[in-house]
C-alpha cells in the first residue's frame, strides 16, 4: 500500500479542519470525484470528531489524532489513530432514522459512505485505530 | 463559519455559510433557537461548504422547537453539499425546503 496522508493534530474540535483540508486535498490528487470527495471528508470528520467527543470529553491538547490515507490499488484506506481510552465498539451504532433527534447520525454517516469499517487491534489498554475502506476504481 | 441573522420582512433569516461543524454548530444552534424565541425562523445554507452531524444536530433542534411552539420553520437555498448531508439523514423530506426566502414567503 501507498501512503497518500500521514498528519497528526491534537484531539481539539477546531484542529479538526484541518484534518478534513489535508483529505480533501489528498483527493482531489488522486482525482476523486466532487461527490465521492466530499462524501469521504464527511464521513472522516464525523469518525474524528467522535474521537474528540467521546475519547477526549470535548477535546483535550494532550490526545492526538492521526489521519493516513493509503492507496491499495483502486482502493482507499483510512486510519484513525488515537491515544485516548479504548473504545468499546459494540456502543457504536448507528441509530434509527426513523427516530428524529438531534444527534447519533456520524455512525450513520460513515456507514453510509464507506464499504467497511473496523476497529483494528492495538497493542497495550489506551489507544484505537479504526480503518475505513472505500474502492474508488475497479481493480 | 459565518452566522448572521438577518430581519427580512415578516421573518428572520438566519444565514449560514463556510463549515458548520463541531467547532461552530454551538453558534449556529445558539442563533437558530434565539430567533424561535421571539418568531420564526428560515435557516439560508446557500453559502455552507461543509456541515456535519453536529449542524444537522442543531437544525433539527430548531425544527422540533418550532413544531412545539408552532412557529414557522424553513431551510432555503440548500447548497449540494448540504443537500448531500440531509440527504444521507433522510432528513431532505422531513425538514420544509424552499429555494428562496421569497419562496419561502409565497409557499408560506
Amino acid at each position: 500500500m501507498r501512503t497518500l496522508l500521514r498528519l497528526g493534530v491534537p484531539a481539539l474540535a477546531p484542529r479538526l479542519k484541518e484534518l478534513r483540508e489535508a483529505a480533501r486535498e489528498t483527493l482531489d490528487r488522486m482525482g476523486c470525484a466532487p461527490s465521492l470527495r466530499d462524501g469521504l471528508v464527511l464521513a472522516l470528520g464525523e469518525a474524528a470528531m467522535n474521537v474528540v467527543q467521546h475519547g477526549f470529553g470535548g477535546g483535550s491538547a494532550a490526545g492526538e489524532i492521526t489521519l493516513e490515507i493509503l492507496d491499495n490499488a483502486g482502493e482507499l484506506v483510512f486510519r484513525l489513530a488515537d491515544n485516548g481510552p479504548r473504545a468499546d465498539p459494540s456502543k457504536v451504532k448507528p441509530r434509527d432514522l426513523g427516530d428524529l433527534r438531534p444527534g447519533g447520525l456520524g455512525s450513520h454517516f460513515i456507514r453510509q459512505l464507506m464499504d467497511e469499517t473496523v476497529f483494528l487491534p492495538v497493542e497495550g489498554t489506551a489507544g484505537n485505530l479504526l480503518e475505513m475502506r472505500k474502492r474508488v476504481s475497479q481493480p | 463559519m459565518k452566522c448572521e441573522i438577518i430581519d427580512h420582512g415578516p421573518v428572520r433569516v438566519v444565514a449560514l455559510g463556510g463549515e458548520v461543524d463541531m467547532s461552530s454548530s454551538p453558534e449556529a444552534r445558539r442563533a437558530i433557537l434565539g430567533v424561535l424565541s421571539r418568531s420564526g425562523v428560515l435557516v439560508d445554507l446557500s453559502q455552507v461548504d461543509y456541515i456535519d452531524s453536529s449542524g444537522v444536530a442543531s437544525l433539527v433542534e430548531g425544527y422540533q422547537l418550532a413544531r412545539e411552539r408552532r412557529l414557522p420553520f424553513g431551510l432555503v437555498g440548500v447548497s449540494a453539499s448540504a443537500l448531500m448531508v440531509l440527504q444521507l439523514a433522510h432528513l431532505h423530506t422531513v425538514f420544509p425546503i424552499h429555494g428562496s426566502i421569497e419562496d419561502a414567503l409565497a409557499d408560506g
